[in-house]
């Protein structure tokens, strides 16, 4: 079983890189406080799928509304753990 | 159902403009509002930009450069090299509306006229990423022993610096020339498909909500396309030589549809990325014919020819071609 906390810190660290900015919290709005493309996102999902050794589709994203990271956390959890 | 006939690659050519500008041209010249909207310093996107998506040089058509010039001058080295008969060219294909309106006057008609193609039909497929595999696809079924040849001409010219940059990429200048027909030639065409994604504009006039992911649902689709396709062809995926693709970026095909895909990013052909930008479908047209030239001998046979052609309505059409060599 992976703990939320455990999702937290793999989902920041994933966004980190991509976004190349240091400052990302599970506060941080994913609209509005960070620029992350169509593109960077799905490297996202993939880098996500390698870390978590799961399978995400890669329009997961379009089906939910993420306005920060902790909601993003919380999505990619119940997705998973759905599965 | 429809009867398809075989048909081949008879003859390859692109015009690529020696003359470029660079991805920093294009991103100085672009209005400081593009990146406020985006939350993002221009340098720092600039260099992201170059990072992820490979693009260096964009070949650029000078103002002075005549496109019917260099179309006429394309053509006629293409009769003359192939020796074939202005007669016996049943369809004239164009695949972009530079070459039916391009200063008040059409190209392709031009062109009709001006080489006695007087047999010839012309068939404007608007799909500029797509038409030449499009037209590949449609010669099966338009070509037989009495129609022979089909010419597909595609070109791609924007006037403004601003109508290059489209978020995933940067468009170039460029133009594609083929000729296909239904007696012999380099490549065989064996297979063709092609499917529609119309959410966006269906979505926009039923007044349904968009999807926020525009790009995470039409690589998914393009997935799941290019998989039916090849169970429809029988194809395992080891026995494919290479992806032709367009040079959109490089990440999207090594890193995201190979993933997705499940198949080695070396399969993509990524050659061309770095020298160009995305020219509509001339980039298959041209990394066709450089991968060609220079393949080395392999025991698998069969070219994959894929794209995905984005409307300006964000609706999308997706086409792939199999290839094989001709016996």
């Amino acid at each position: 079983m992976i703990f939320k906390s455990n999702y937290e810190k793999v989902v920041i660290s994933i966004l980190k890189e991509i976004a190349s900015d240091e400052n990302i919290n599970k506060d941080t709005n994913i609209q509005k406080d960070i620029y992350i493309d169509s593109m960077g996102w799905l490297q996202f999902l993939i880098k996500l799928e390698k870390k978590l050794k799961c399978n995400i589709e890669p329009n997961f994203l379009a089906k939910g509304n993420y306005e920060t990271v902790e909601d993003l956390v919380n999505g990619i959890k119940s997705y998973i753990d759905s599965k | 159902m429809i009867m398809e006939n075989e048909t081949y690659i008879k003859y390859i050519d692109y015009y690529l403009p020696e003359n470029y500008i660079t991805v920093d041209d294009v991103f100085s010249s672009l209005d400081a509002k593009i990146f406020e909207e985006k939350n993002i310093d221009r340098d720092i996107f600039c260099s992201k930009f170059k990072k992820e998506t490979r693009l260096d040089k964009i070949s650029v058509l000078k103002k002075e450069d005549d496109l019917a010039s260099i179309v006429f001058g394309m053509v006629d080295k293409l009769l003359k090299e192939t020796r074939i008969n202005p007669q016996e060219i049943d369809y004239l294909v164009c695949g972009n509306e530079v070459l039916l309106r391009h200063n008040n006057a059409s190209i392709v008609h031009y062109i009709q006229k001006a080489f006695d193609f007087e047999k010839s039909t012309i068939i404007p497929l608007l799909q500029p990423c797509a038409a030449s595999l499009f037209a590949m696809g449609l010669s099966k079924s338009l070509l037989d022993e009495e129609k022979k040849n089909m010419l597909i001409l595609t070109a791609c010219k924007w006037e403004q610096i601003e109508e290059r940059f489209i978020d995933f990429t940067i468009r170039g200048d460029g133009i594609g020339l083929l000729l296909v027909g239904s007696d012999t030639g380099l490549l065989k065409i064996t297979g063709w498909n092609s499917c529609n994604l119309g959410d966006s504009s269906y979505n926009k006039i039923e007044n349904k909500a968009q999807g926020q992911d525009f790009r995470g649902g039409m690589i998914s689709r393009g997935v799941s396309f290019i998989e039916e396709t090849l169970r429809k062809f029988n194809l395992e995926k080891d026995e494919i030589e290479k992806v032709i693709v367009p040079n959109v970026r490089y990440d999207v095909y090594y890193d995201v549809y190979s993933h997705y895909l499940r198949m080695n990013p070396k399969l993509f052909y990524l050659d061309n990325v770095s020298n160009g930008g995305h020219i509509c479908d001339i980039d298959i047209v041209r990394n066709l014919k450089d991968y060609l030239q220079n393949r080395k001998e392999t025991k698998k046979h069969s070219i994959i020819l894929y794209t995905p052609d984005v409307e300006r309505t964000f609706d999308v059409n997706y086409h792939l071609v199999l290839l094989n060599n001709a016996t």
